[in-house]
């Protein structure tokens, strides 16, 4: 049952953050177009994009985080094996697992505070702390990825 | 002393492979919260967690990304590498010229240089191998050409300068015009001292009729249109680079679409990639954009300023300082992260020195370039050396060497005529 609902949230996740791309990059497209062609441009097309940014970026965060695609400095990667790379993958986790918790908590009081300030987009007319909230559920929701995505000691040790 | 401490921290976390962002968050929060209360650094890095993202400026990074993502899977590599080996690939050394000319080509959509260089190594290769080229300069060619990818527009690389320093970045893109193409020339320049100076191995290809070079050249027309559009848009200012990077992600979808090169397989593929990328690219940012701000909060690019007056080295001293510490990090450091690491240090020092920003942009890509292909890491060659295990490193590095020379030649170029960089942008 946990496997099946982690694997439902990576599919939708994946599927939310490619969507958001895609809207990111024709309503962009469309704006310019309107511009140059009919001399109307889409108002509102910055703040979509800039939305359109932020559910890509906390929805894929899920799949980055499963698949273990941050960047790293794979430099003395070599020397790490055995219990020595197993110890420095747990520390390298935890510290990951620590961070990420701090800023999942800490987009959750942004929106707070955004909703406390009253923060509108200008154009789209929206309350900006409903985007936010949606970021920090995704957030949350790469946070459980994170969290069962710990090192395995079998691929460390190798 | 208290930054000497944060960025020795943060190297350790760095070589502990922690993840890039990570280890430069954590290191931005804690130094924030020595300077200003814990209080005041968690707010940061909420504020930049969401403000970042929710940018429409920042949102040029997934858009080129997804352009050279969908050019990447079209089949571009293999019809730049055919043009114009059907055009140069008959002369001596021909093979080689036609892998830089066609790394720069697909670099301007990949924008990648990791990419490029495997891509290419993939094509030409074992083109060159069949026609007798030394593993040196065979290796060496694809190493060197692949750089091209960081500095020729639109670049990712000067897409995260023109972030940390505020910088105009269609500015930037029009800046790293001249010295991408002088780029291109000059190691064509070290093929050919390669081949005949040094006399390395190579045997001539037959030469294309008329019209075989006349409809290798067609197949590119439709690509080449893009990036006019794409550039053009930029410098004649008809787009902002987000735009420009939203006009080119549409039209390289409509244009493999239309040709039959892009199936949904590949459209899939091309999407994952783009979004997992930007993801990666976005949480550096975010790290990054934190470890800015401790940067700017402890004074230290004041302090470095007050220090390298006493020293009296002057503007050219001081690149100089600059360019061989980035030597030194590009022995460790991916291209990328370096650039984030250290750009927030070094940009108010040079600007404090009245030196124009988009200068000092070319001049830092540049020499995040050369360190690819810098021994005893560079990351191009390793690149490369996973591609074709059978080649000895020594080999590789040994090949890079003329390549090597002419970057710095170039790089020397650049410093000394600022016009070369700043010349277009003038003209804007």
């Amino acid at each position: 049952m946990r496997i099946s609902l982690l694997n439902l949230m990576e599919y939708l996740c994946a599927k939310i953050s490619i969507l958001a791309l895609i809207v990111m990059s024709g309503i962009t497209f469309m704006d310019v177009f309107g511009r140059i062609v009919f001399n109307s441009p889409i108002g509102f097309s910055y703040e979509v994009v800039g939305i359109c940014l932020g559910i890509c970026f906390y929805s894929g965060l899920y799949h980055v985080h499963k698949k273990r695609k941050h960047v790293r400095i794979d430099l003395l990667e070599k020397l790490f094996k055995g219990k020595a790379g197993v110890v420095i993958a747990w520390f390298g986790y935890l510290i990951e697992l620590g961070f990420f918790s701090t800023l999942v908590y800490m987009v959750y009081k942004q929106m707070e505070e955004s909703k406390q300030f009253g923060d509108i987009f200008m154009f789209l007319g929206l309350e900006k702390w409903f985007v936010i909230a949606a970021m920090s559920v995704f957030a949350i929701i790469a946070l459980v990825s994170l969290a069962v995505t710990y090192p395995d000691r079998e691929k460390v040790e190798v | 002393m208290e930054m000497l401490i944060a960025f020795a921290v943060l190297l350790i976390l760095l070589f502990l492979r922690v993840p890039i962002a990570i280890a430069t968050g954590l290191v931005g929060i804690i130094g924030l919260s020595h300077y200003q209360g814990w209080s005041a650094a968690l707010s940061q890095l909420g504020m930049i967690a969401t403000e970042t993202v929710l940018s429409y400026e920042f949102a040029v990074i997934p858009l080129f990304i997804l352009m050279g993502n969908i050019i990447s899977r079209s089949g571009l590599a293999e019809e730049l590498y055919n043009a114009t080996h059907a055009l140069v690939g008959h002369h001596k050394g021909g093979l080689a010229i036609t892998t830089i000319g066609a790394s720069g080509g697909f670099s301007t959509f990949c924008g990648s240089s990791f990419a490029t260089a495997a891509t290419m190594t993939r094509i030409a290769y074992p083109s060159m191998k069949k026609f007798g080229y030394s593993d040196g300069l065979a290796t060496g060619s694809i190493a060197a050409g692949g750089t091209l990818g960081i500095l020729i527009p639109p670049s990712i690389a000067l897409v995260f300068y023109g972030i940390i320093t505020e910088t105009d970045i269609g500015k930037l893109f029009v800046a790293g015009v001249i010295p991408g193409i002088i780029g291109v020339l000059f190691y064509i320049a070290a093929v050919l001292f390669t081949v005949h100076v040094l006399k390395d191995k190579c045997t001539d290809s037959d030469e294309a009729s008329f019209k075989d070079k006349l409809l290798a050249i067609r197949q590119l027309w439709a690509f080449t249109l893009l990036i006019f559009i794409v550039l053009g848009g930029i410098y004649f200012g008809f787009f902002s680079p987000t735009e420009a990077a939203g006009v080119g992600s549409v039209g390289a979808i409509l244009i493999t679409l239309i040709r039959g090169k892009l199936c949904m397989q590949k459209m899939q593929e091309a999407l994952e990639d783009s979004a997992a990328t930007t993801v990666s690219l976005v949480a550096i940012l975010i790290g990054s954009l934190i470890f800015a701000n401790l940067v700017n909060v402890s004074n230290l690019p004041f302090t470095i300023v007050e220090w390298l007056e006493g020293l009296n080295l002057g503007l050219i001293g001081v690149l100089m300082v600059i360019i061989l510490i980035y030597f030194i990090l590009g022995a460790v450091l991916e291209s990328i992260s370096m650039l984030l690491l250290t750009v927030p240090v070094f940009y108010p020092v040079v600007q404090g020195m009245g030196m124009d920003l988009i200068w000092f942009g070319i001049i830092v890509v540049i020499a995040t370039e050369i360190s690819l292909i810098t021994p005893p890491v560079g990351l191009n060659v390793f690149v490369l050396k996973s591609v074709v295990p059978d080649v000895d490193l020594k080999v590789i590095f040994k090949g890079v060497f003329p390549f090597l020379i002419a970057d710095i030649f170039r790089l020397m170029l650049i410093i000394a005529f600022p016009a070369l960089s700043l010349v277009l942008v003038d003209m804007m």
